[in-house]
């Protein structure tokens, strides 16, 4: 019976290993898609950097925005003077009208469709003389690509929740029913008629405890060390755990009173 | 020890093992025998509790069936032997005890030793009679000293002379206050009371 007990342990493992694998190259490829986003700055051009500074203090407090940089025209000019080696020129130059700039880098993460519409209505309406310069496609290729990502992942943990259920409940209600003739032969000799349910529950306690405690235990382990960059919401094991009870409570409502 | 009033088993409108009112003491070995249908088995179950379809009142140390609710109160060792086949006589033996302490393993060398089963200790079940599996059986009722040990059929287990050691293994159980009740065809000595089914009644010889 106890290795009935660590092979269904061996197995929760297993799985759950398998699960938060799974939820770690979903956050891997999450947070890829939201860094390179982020590396794409929106560009704003307009004449007036007066404009441009009094945008910024609008929208600066967007979950959305991450940092804004603001280009006025002398800079621009100092740029183009440096870039190019136009320093004879620079008085040339500085007759020119140049247009300020203002970089916008926008956390990935956030810049979702409500986010992008409110921002653009913002610039559109309250300052219609800005140029606005950001790669559209890219956003929504990106938008795209998350969208299909979850839904694998929606999908991914559904399968998951399932199959746990499924190889739960079947490995629990066979090796019971395994040990019926065991049982039944306890009972008969003498033995204590409350021992076997006693049993299932504290092997229940194992099932539940042994697989969690260890992924944690991994998971601190491998960030302790550094090994592991993306984070995971402590929460996720909850959940895990939750499903792991189920199993053990759904095995025990289907046995009844066979134990 | 056992109080048994008003007795009756009831089956598809059959009324029979009567007992008006029965009462076995402490340390007692009771025999009841009767022929084949007298309701011997179902007795037996009766008083373990497996059985419902009688009337009257069972007690057990003053108390209800009932009561018992965490260890049977009694034993029973029916026909049909109650054993794990591909374990040894030792994990059988020991399969009910919480915990085997020293004072229970030198008891049950010695019960093993009546039994001339010592050296098959390690032996698996299986690879012994059926005689011997009763032993085992009775070895393992009588190390944990319950209020009752029931045999059934008892004749169909032993000869004479093993009869001889089956009751000096059940002795360390009745030493210490256990109650025997077995049941068997026909009258076999060495039982301190003995009881006869006639006439779908229990009648106290």
């Amino acid at each position: 019976m106890k290795q009935s007990i660590f092979l269904q342990i061996l197995v929760i493992c297993l799985i759950v290993f398998g699960w938060n694998v799974f939820h770690l190259a979903y956050n891997y490829q999450r947070n890829y898609y939201d860094i390179q986003l982020s590396e794409k700055p929106m560009i704003l051009v307009s004449p007036y950097a007066a404009m441009l500074n009094a945008l910024e203090a609008q929208i600066d407090t967007f979950r959305s925005v991450d940092f804004i940089v603001v280009e006025s025209d002398s800079v621009i000019a100092e740029m183009l003077i440096e870039s190019y080696d136009l320093g004879s020129a620079s008085d040339l130059i500085g007759n020119f009208n140049l247009p300020s700039i203002m970089k916008i880098y926008l956390n990935g993460k956030y810049y979702d469709l409500k986010q992008k519409t409110d921002l653009e209505n913002i610039i559109s309406s309250g300052y219609p003389e800005i140029v606005i310069n950001y790669d559209d496609k890219y956003w929504h290729d990106t938008q795209r690509k998350n969208s299909l990502l979850f839904r694998s992942y929606l999908f991914g943990n559904i399968f998951l929740i399932v199959f746990l259920l499924i190889i739960s409940i079947f490995l629990r209600l066979h090796f019971e029913s395994k040990s019926n003739e065991y049982w039944r032969v306890y009972k008969n000799s003498g033995g204590n008629l409350r021992l076997r349910k006693k049993r299932y529950w504290q092997n229940s306690f194992l099932i539940c405890f042994v697989p969690i405690s260890l992924a944690v235990g991994a998971y601190y382990g491998l960030k302790y060390f550094k090994f592991l960059p993306i984070d995971m919401d402590v929460r996720f094991f909850a959940g895990e755990f939750i499903f792991i009870l189920l199993s053990v409570l759904i095995s025990r409502i289907i046995l009844g009173k066979h134990i | 020890m056992l109080k048994i009033e008003n007795f009756a088993i009831t089956l598809q409108e059959r009324r029979f093992m009567i007992i008006d009112k029965m009462q076995v003491e402490n340390g007692k070995k009771i025999l009841i025998f009767g022929d084949n249908e007298a309701g011997r088995t179902l007795l037996m179950k009766s008083i373990q509790g497996n059985f419902k379809h009688h009337t009257g009142t069972i007690h057990i140390k003053e108390k209800p069936l009932s009561y018992f609710k965490k260890r049977m109160s009694s034993i029973l060792i029916e026909n049909t032997p109650h054993l794990l086949p591909s374990e040894s006589v030792w994990k059988n033996i020991t399969l009910p005890l919480e915990k085997v302490t020293s004072r229970h393993k030198s008891r049950l060398l010695e019960l093993l030793n009546i039994a001339g089963l010592q050296e098959f200790s390690n032996t698996k079940v299986s690879q012994l009679s059926f005689s011997n599996h009763k032993m085992i059986e009775l070895i393992r009722a009588s190390i944990q000293l319950p209020h009752l040990i029931l045999i059934d059929d008892i004749d169909n287990f032993f000869d004479e002379k093993r009869l001889i050691k089956a009751l000096q293994i059940c002795d360390y159980a009745t030493n210490t206050g256990t109650s025997l009740l077995a049941t068997s065809k026909r009258k076999l000595d060495h039982f301190d009371q003995y009881h006869r089914i006639q006439d779908k009644k229990m009648v106290k010889l």
